[in-house]
């Protein structure tokens, strides 16, 4: 191989490094979506936010929140 | 009728409207004033308020606060090395982690990646920066210390096995899981940063060192990389800050161990973990004041590294590039 398709060839090695940079900086943002949707994915309705999930384990014990305890 | 000369020895009459704005740009300007003395008023007051609280610590271990290794809240014994040093470890991992990854980026979305494909990544790159460092913490022992403990790290005990670094028994918790994690962290910052320095160097650099034959990779690293050097480093200075500061995901990841070990795979600790973790449950005047102490160093730590970097910078920036003169 001659001195100009090695260069040729190294700089085309070093533009693939940088796209794999990219998608190596883009994993961690996949996989932290991926881990909170599928985590999340049993409390995953409306009713999370209103009132479900919030409920404290004795409701009686905890006056501040009794409120919203469904009937 | 008056000369030119004479009407300019009259004085001008005063003008209340006139009077009134003046009195205004008056008030703004020490308005102004006030609000640009306040920030080094504040630092005066934190300096002075850290020093106050870490008298009796100061008094009672002095210099050998730093080299001690001992931390013995019952036998209120103290001493801050292994905080330093996991501070420092850590944040050098993910330097040694983020930036070579930032860096790629930003070079191949300034200079190679199509139109289409550079606002899209650089947002997405960017939107780490928006996940709050606690989300950071809990996928960091969710996900990525299990993945670590089974793949990564017996791979890395294979392969590097010889070396001090990955020797040792792996817990999960770990320097290095910290580093990674501190490395995604700061990550955008550094890409976003050192994006906007590269866009900066002028399309005449580029367009020179390829007209003389370099191929495309050879002219981004002759002339546009070294054109922006001083703003690189500018944006790896402030990835570094950032590291060294960061609490909430090094808390969850490192382990907290007060120990100082040669295996990355090691728990340890740092300064900032100490500080969130035992402040609340500190008991006792000297176990406060050490902490205080180690707020204290903190800081101290956190000046000495960003003073080193602006003298970096200062020495890099000489020939003047891109982005040195926002530095």
């Amino acid at each position: 191989m001659n001195r100009r398709v090695l260069r040729r060839f190294f700089s085309n090695f070093m533009v693939g490094l940088m796209i794999g940079a990219v998608i190596v900086a883009l994993l961690p943002l996949f996989f932290i979506l991926l881990t909170l949707v599928l985590k999340g994915a049993s409390s995953l309705s409306f009713d999370f936010f209103t009132r479900h999930r919030l409920r404290p384990a004795n409701p009686a014990g905890a006056w501040c929140t009794r409120w919203w305890v469904p009937s | 009728m008056n000369t030119v000369a004479e009407r300019e020895l009259v004085p001008p009459t005063r003008n209340a409207s006139l009077e009134r704005a003046n009195y205004g740009d008056r008030v703004f300007k020490l308005l102004l004033s006030v609000a640009a003395l306040a920030v080094p008023v504040l630092l005066a007051f934190l300096v002075y308020e850290l020093w106050s609280g870490a008298a009796l610590a100061i008094h009672r271990f002095g210099f050998d606060f730093i080299t001690s290794s001992r931390w013995d809240p019952v036998a209120e014994e103290f001493g801050a090395f292994p905080l330093i040093f996991g501070t420092l470890l850590s944040s050098l991992i993910a330097l040694v982690i983020a930036v070579p990854l930032s860096l790629g980026v930003a070079i191949y979305l300034t200079e190679f990646a199509p139109k289409v494909v550079r606002q899209p990544v650089a947002f997405l790159i960017g939107l780490l920066a928006a996940i709050p460092s606690v989300v950071y913490g809990l996928w960091g022992i969710f996900v990525l210390i299990p993945a670590l403990r089974t793949t990564a790290f017996p791979f890395l005990k294979k392969l590097f096995g010889f070396l001090p670094l990955f020797q040792g028994p792996i817990y999960g918790p770990s320097m290095l899981a910290a580093g990674i994690i501190l490395a995604i962290m700061i990550m955008p910052y550094v890409m976003s940063v050192s994006r906007e320095v590269l866009l900066a160097v002028p399309n005449t650099q580029r367009e020179a060192a390829l007209a003389l034959g370099a191929t495309r990779w050879e002219a981004v690293i002759t002339t546009v990389i070294p054109y922006a050097r001083s703003g690189i480093i500018g944006a790896i200075i402030l990835g570094l800050g950032r590291a060294l500061g960061e609490t909430m995901a090094v808390t969850m990841l490192i382990g907290n161990r007060h120990e100082i070990a040669a295996s990355l795979f090691a728990p340890g600790y740092t300064m900032a973990a100490a500080i969130a973790n035992e402040f609340s449950e500190a008991v006792g005047d000297i176990h406060l004041s050490a902490l205080a102490y180690v707020a204290f160093l903190l800081f101290v730590v956190t000046v000495l590294v960003n003073a080193g970097a602006r003298l970096l910078i200062w020495r890099v920036a000489r020939g003047s590039g891109a982005g040195s003169s926002a530095l």
